[in-house]
Order: C-alpha cells, then sequence, then structure tokens
C-alpha cells in the first residue's frame, strides 16, 4: 500500500489534477466567449445574413450527434503543435455549441422591453447587449454553466486517447505499478473519489448560493 | 491540411473499406441498443424506489445516483475492464484473470452510468405529478402496485419522454468510449484506420455515420420537447379559462 502511495507518486497524480483543472478552466472560458458571440450572431441575422443562421445551427446539429472522442482524436492528427493547446481547442469545439444553446436560452427569457428601454437611451446595438442584456443573461445561467463545468471536468478524461498529462492518464501509469486486487481497487477508488469530490464542491457552490441569488 | 482533406482518392480509399466501419457500426448498435434497455429498466426501478417511503433503499439509492453522475465513465470503464478480471479471478479462485467479454463490459458501463440519469428524470416526472392522482387513486381502492402501474408510470411517461430521448442519444453517444478499450466499435475501427493509413477522412466518415444514426434521435427529442412545450401550454389555458 504505501509504495504505491509514494510521494512521487501521489504528487505526479496530482500534477496531472492540476492539468485536467485547467483544461477545464480555460475550455469553459473559452467557449463563454464563442458561444455567447454565435447565441448572439443566431438571434440577429436575419434577411441577407440568415444563411448565417442556417449554418450555425447545422454546426451545433452535427457536434451534438457525434461523440467528443472523435473530434479530440480528429483534432489531434489535425493540427500540429502543443498537444495541450490542442486539446483546450476540441474541448472548446464541442462545449460551444452547448453553452451557445444555454445562452440562447438565456437571451430568449429576456423581456423585449429591456432591448427597446436600452435603445430609447441611445445605446447602440452592441453598447445594450454588453452593459444591459448579457449581465442579465449570465445571472440568470451562471448555474447551469457550472452544471455544464462538471461535465466538462469528466470529460477530460477523454484526453488520456490522446496521451495528454491530465489526471487519469497520470493515474493509469501509476496503476501501471499496482500489484494485486486491493492495490488496483484503492487507486480507483482514490481516482474517482477525486473527481467526486472536485464535482461535489461545484455542486456544493450552486447550492449554497442560488438561494441567495433568486430569492 | 484542407487539401489533404479533399484528396479525392483517399475518399475512394475510405468508402472502398466501408466494410471496416460497418462492423464497428453494429457493434455499437448492439451496445448502444441493450445499453439503452437496461439503462431504462434500472433507471425506472431506482426512480420508483426513490420515490418510495423507505429510507435505507432511498439513501442507497441517492448513493448510486451521486456516486455515477459525478465521476467519469471512462474511469468506470477503466475499472471495470482492469478491475473486474482479477475480482473474478479472486472470487472463484481461477488460476488466470477471467477475461471479461468487451461487449458485456460496455453494456456495464452505459447502463450503470445513464441508469443513475434516468433514475433521476423518473424520480423527478413522478414527484411533478399532482399529488391528488395519486391519492384520487389509492381511494378508488387500487393497491399501491396498480397506482404505480395504471396511473402514475403512464402519464410520467409523457412527462419525461424528451428527457428520456435525449439520454439516448448521449447514451448512442457515449458508447464510443469502447474505442479506449479497444472494444471493436466504430470509433475503435476509425481509430485503427486513421491510424494505420493515416488518412482523416476515416474520421469524417465515421462522424458521418454517427451523424446518420443519431440525428433521427436529436431530431426526435426536440419534436417530443416541443410537443410538450406546447401540450404545457394548452393545458394552462384550459385550466386559465376554467378559472375566469
Amino acid at each position: 500500500m504505501k509504495e504505491l502511495f509514494r510521494y512521487e507518486n501521489v504528487i505526479f497524480m496530482l500534477d496531472g489534477l492540476r492539468m485536467t483543472i485547467v483544461i477545464s478552466i480555460a475550455t469553459i472560458l473559452l467557449s463563454m466567449i464563442s458561444g455567447t458571440i454565435l447565441a448572439i450572431v443566431r438571434n440577429n441575422c436575419t434577411g441577407k445574413f440568415n444563411f448565417l443562421s442556417f449554418l450555425i445551427s447545422g454546426y451545433i446539429e452535427l457536434f451534438r450527434c457525434t461523440p467528443n472522442i472523435l473530434w479530440i482524436l480528429f483534432l489531434r492528427f489535425f493540427l500540429k503543435g502543443d498537444p495541450v493547446f490542442i486539446g483546450i481547442l476540441s474541448f472548446t469545439l464541442f462545449t460551444t455549441p452547448v453553452i451557445s444553446e444555454i445562452v440562447r436560452g438565456g437571451l430568449n427569457n429576456i423581456p423585449k422591453g429591456q432591448y427597446e428601454a436600452a435603445n430609447a437611451q441611445g445605446f447602440s446595438r452592441i453598447k445594450s447587449y454588453i452593459f444591459i442584456i448579457l449581465p442579465q443573461v449570465f445571472k440568470a445561467i451562471i448555474f447551469v454553466l457550472i452544471s455544464q463545468m462538471t461535465t466538462i471536468i469528466k470529460d477530460t478524461s477523454y484526453l488520456k486517447v490522446v496521451d495528454i498529462h491530465e489526471f487519469m492518464r497520470n493515474s493509469t501509469i501509476v496503476l501501471g505499478s499496482a500489484r494485486g486486487v486491493a492495490q488496483i481497487c484503492l487507486l480507483y477508488g482514490f481516482v474517482l473519489f477525486t473527481y467526486f469530490a472536485l464535482n461535489m464542491v461545484l455542486s456544493l457552490i450552486v447550492k449554497k448560493y442560488y438561494h441567495r441569488l433568486y430569492t | 491540411m484542407i487539401n489533404s482533406l479533399l484528396a479525392l482518392d483517399k475518399w475512394r480509399h475510405v468508402i472502398s473499406n466501408y466494410c471496416l466501419f460497418i462492423d464497428g457500426l453494429s457493434m455499437t448498435l448492439k451496445v448502444a441498443a441493450i445499453g439503452l434497455l437496461s439503462a431504462i429498466i434500472l433507471g425506472t426501478i431506482c426512480g420508483i424506489i426513490s420515490t418510495m417511503q423507505n429510507k435505507p433503499l432511498k439513501i442507497i439509492n441517492k448513493v448510486y445516483v451521486q456516486i455515477f453522475q459525478n465521476t467519469p465513465l471512462v474511469v468506470q470503464l477503466f475499472f471495470y475492464y482492469n478491475g473486474f478480471p482479477l475480482i473474478i479471478k479472486s472470487i472463484f479462485n481461477l488460476q488466470q484473470p477471467y477475461r471479461v467479454p468487451k461487449f458485456i463490459l460496455g453494456v456495464l458501463a452505459v447502463t450503470l452510468y445513464h441508469g443513475a440519469y434516468i433514475s433521476e428524470i423518473v424520480s423527478t416526472g413522478i414527484n411533478e405529478l399532482p399529488k391528488g392522482q395519486k391519492e384520487a387513486a389509492l381511494s378508488q381502492g387500487l393497491s399501491p402496485y396498480q397506482v404505480f402501474i395504471y396511473i402514475l408510470i403512464p402519464q410520467t411517461l409523457k412527462l419525461i419522454m424528451p428527457s428520456l430521448s435525449n439520454q439516448a442519444l448521449n447514451l448512442l453517444k457515449n458508447t464510443s468510449i469502447l474505442a479506449v478499450i479497444a472494444g471493436n466499435d466504430l470509433m475503435y475501427y476509425a481509430d485503427i484506420y486513421v491510424s494505420n493509413t493515416m488518412y482523416l477522412q476515416g474520421f469524417l466518415f465515421c462522424a458521418a455515420l454517427y451523424f446518420v444514426i443519431c440525428f433521427p434521435i436529436a431530431l426526435l427529442s426536440r419534436f417530443l420537447e416541443k410537443a410538450s412545450l406546447t401540450a404545457g401550454t394548452r393545458k394552462g389555458k384550459i385550466l386559465l379559462e376554467d378559472k375566469l
């Protein structure tokens, strides 16, 4: 038992955990930006730019109906460069559609009067989005975004297949030195518990602040 | 980059190797079909348990749902893949580790993972029904078992169909993790093909196949969502008219 949880092994696994957290935070930030832009574009393009909305919904449907692991592998072979960067890029690619749908749901719930009032106060289209609409949207959807974050943390374990040094991959390497049923179960218990704790912390945050924000 | 993706002869090579992909597709569909069926059965049982008054069963169900929802499917699958042969060996005192077929591992992983989600869907569906339904049925002399079969389940089914079809879509997509344990599914064959030939068209062809089988389910879930929304507003209108 002691030789499995040696100091170096634990540090090695926690280093992977750090990478997992970095990747998931970078992904959620990047895809929040791109998802918001896509949602606004999709809601606003009419007439001549109608094809844009068609393109965006095609993109959303395509990534909704194909597995994530496929795009991780595809981008890994397609682009050359830093694997971590490519990992973040592929995660952003398939998280953006989800976030964009969430933001669009939030946008559609904003009463029309808000747009008109902003317009009457002399805000331009872009300024009214930045200062009036989006703050309200993000206040409404923040908890959905956090629960999307748990999905991303879980999905980072896919990055093992392209050999990025994240938590799951590092633990699998440590597993190579495990002997016997007890050690294997213990190590998997540790890995599962870490993911569980990470996600539990996020959902506890949601539970704690949910009432403060809405009641 | 783009040029090599558009090269016609490479596409032709992919299409001529379609047998490989069809093999994988049949495995994916098999795992998805059996996994979905058992996930629905497991999820329904657990969902009904969580709405009962039995405290210990409720706690067990909650622990199951939380554990399986908050840990990655890949880790779960790897645990089954690495742990089960050794566990079975030590239980039955075998000479060598028993190799569990990957088909069964895949079905097991998807069942347990999505069973947790479906259980939550079912229990919220049952809780969403007005309490009067159950009370009225009980007061009519139906046994609790009959209440479930004839009153609660048909109504709940209508409520939860959109989220259930969404889960079916996710389940179909998630069978692709069989590729990480070399489970002979569509994703695995695409990966093999691409690493042998370095033709990235293999991945795009695989994406197209996944899209073809997933898109009808996505359309269905969208349709059901819309139908349940309009049904809800119609009900609301009727209620409003009654009040007026």
